[in-house]
């Protein structure tokens, strides 16, 4: 050992280290040495029954088998992963074991708890990825059994059937392609926002004109649907706006009125409550939404309701959000049983083009 | 003397307007009757006072689904051996094929819809 070695104050060194390291005696059992870097993981060496040990794959892994006791056996390691719950505190621990003379074994490890965290989103987002395939895949081929069908039968049968029954297919087969178109701007939609890349093209004009226009197209909807839209505009809240995006914003919401409103009247109520605020409230009085689903149903591809599970990427709502936020303002839900209201309140000026944030 | 087979009749249950409609069309043109469902309910009821040869089940429907109402329908020994066919668009899905006398998967085409029908009403 050279003279500079010796001079240093290895106590010192260890007890600085920020690597934590144990030293173990195989004959007796007994922790010799735990730096104090290792004494902030006591469950990484010590006997400690409230704490579940696992493997990378999630399989539990027994004291007997776990770094430490395997060390005491004489096993040595090189980067195994451990993971260590207790309540809600999770640790992944990386552990490294040799064999000292004079039956000792060290034992170190490394806190990669981030780095695994980071790795299960990675796997979680990659899930829901998988998850999104399936489930537009799925949106998609509804519409497109519809048009299957509907041109097959145009093509063996136009020749004998009467012309109303060929505009009744006909009318079929564009309300499909309008809804292929939806449900495909609404993924497009999406990505936008969460890459925040939505831009918006405003213009002066009314937002009052907006939401009546979007009410107007929606009517025929409501009428199928047996419910009567009320519209209250009681201020033309003069302003910039995207006039596509506010009426998407109004379709949304009222479409979404319609499918969980369960026939109730719909309200839509325009008003000015500050010289500055717009504020824009869809009200149905169908089932509510629980507390707990009320920041969900913002999520994208969440749906509020199994009942309705059918029909919908469960898009729309995160999409109000989105846009109301590239105006500057939000959406906020209030809801109890028997009364939802969506309420989207927005800044009246508004710069020229404002991405997402 | 030449005899004329009655009609037979399918329950077509979809939630999907369009849908039931656009299936409904394919089979009244080939001269089968048609129930047309767009629930359970409807369905539970119609076969009530109706007796269809063959029973067309989309699966995926509001509060029950085509396989929970087929499941209802089998308790009932008046429906346990009428024929029921699946329609779906759901990939992958855990559904058991073997339990039902067909499977359509959606988007299908005419000419698979009829080979099911002709082969289990016939």
């Amino acid at each position: 050992m050279s003279p500079n070695l010796q001079a240093i104050d290895l106590d010192g060194l260890l007890a600085d280290m920020p690597t934590p390291l144990v030293v173990l005696d195989i004959a007796t059992t007994a922790v010799v040495y735990a730096n104090p870097a290792a004494q902030r993981y006591p469950f990484a060496y010590l006997q400690l029954a409230n704490w579940c040990a696992s493997d990378a794959d999630g399989n539990a892994i027994v004291e007997e088998k776990l770094p430490y006791r395997e060390a005491l056996r004489g096993l040595t390691c090189h980067r195994r992963l451990v993971h260590f719950k207790h309540d809600d505190d999770t640790r992944a621990l990386l552990f490294h074991c040799h064999s000292l003379r004079d039956g000792l074994v060290v034992l170190t490890f490394d806190d990669v708890t981030p780095l695994a965290d980071s790795q299960r989103q990675l796997r979680d987002a990659l899930q829901a990825r998988d998850e999104l395939v399936s489930l537009a895949a799925h949106e998609l081929r509804s519409p497109l059994g519809v048009l299957q069908l509907v041109a097959e039968r145009i093509a063996r049968k136009a020749a004998d059937m009467p012309p109303d029954e060929l505009r009744k297919l006909a009318d079929t087969a564009l309300r499909q392609t309008n809804r292929l178109n939806i449900l495909i701007s609404n993924l497009l939609d999406v990505s936008r926002m969460r890459s925040g890349k939505l831009e918006l093209e405003v213009e002066e004009g009314p937002l009052g004109e907006i939401v009546r226009e979007a009410c107007d197209a929606l009517l025929p909807q409501a009428n199928a649907a047996g419910t009567e839209l009320q519209l209250h505009i009681k201020d033309p809240a003069l302003g910039m706006w995207d006039r596509v995006r506010m009426q998407q914003v109004v379709v949304n919401l009222v479409s979404n009125a319609l499918k969980y409103g369960a026939g109730t009247p719909i309200t839509i109520a325009l008003e000015r409550p500050g010289a500055d605020q717009a504020m824009l409230r869809v009200c149905d009085g169908g089932l509510g939404i629980g507390p707990e689903d009320r920041e969900r149903v913002f999520e994208p591809y969440v749906r509020a309701s199994r009942s309705h599970a059918a029909h919908s990427l469960g898009l729309g709502l995160f999409i109000v959000r989105g846009i109301a936020r590239a105006h500057g303002g939000d959406v906020a839900l209030d809801a109890s049983p028997g009364k939802t209201v969506f309420t989207v309140n927005l800044p009246i000026r508004c710069p020229e083009r404002c991405p997402l944030t | 003397m030449k005899t004329t087979q009655p009609l037979k009749t399918i329950l077509v249950v979809d939630d999907e307007p369009d849908l039931l409609a656009a299936v409904s069309g394919v089979l009244a043109d080939e001269g089968y009757g048609v129930i047309e469902c767009c629930d359970h309910r409807q369905a539970l009821e119609r076969l009530e006072s109706h007796k269809p040869d063959a029973v067309l089940l989309d699966v995926m429907m509001p509060e029950v689904s085509g396989v929970e109402l087929a499941q209802k329908m089998r308790q009932d020994p008046r429906f346990e051996k009428l024929p029921i066919v699946i329609m779906s668009a759901v990939e992958g899905t855990d559904i058991d094929q073997r339990a039902f006398a067909g499977f359509l998967r959606k988007p299908f085409k005419v000419q698979r819809l009829l080979q099911i029908i002709e082969k289990i009403a016939a």
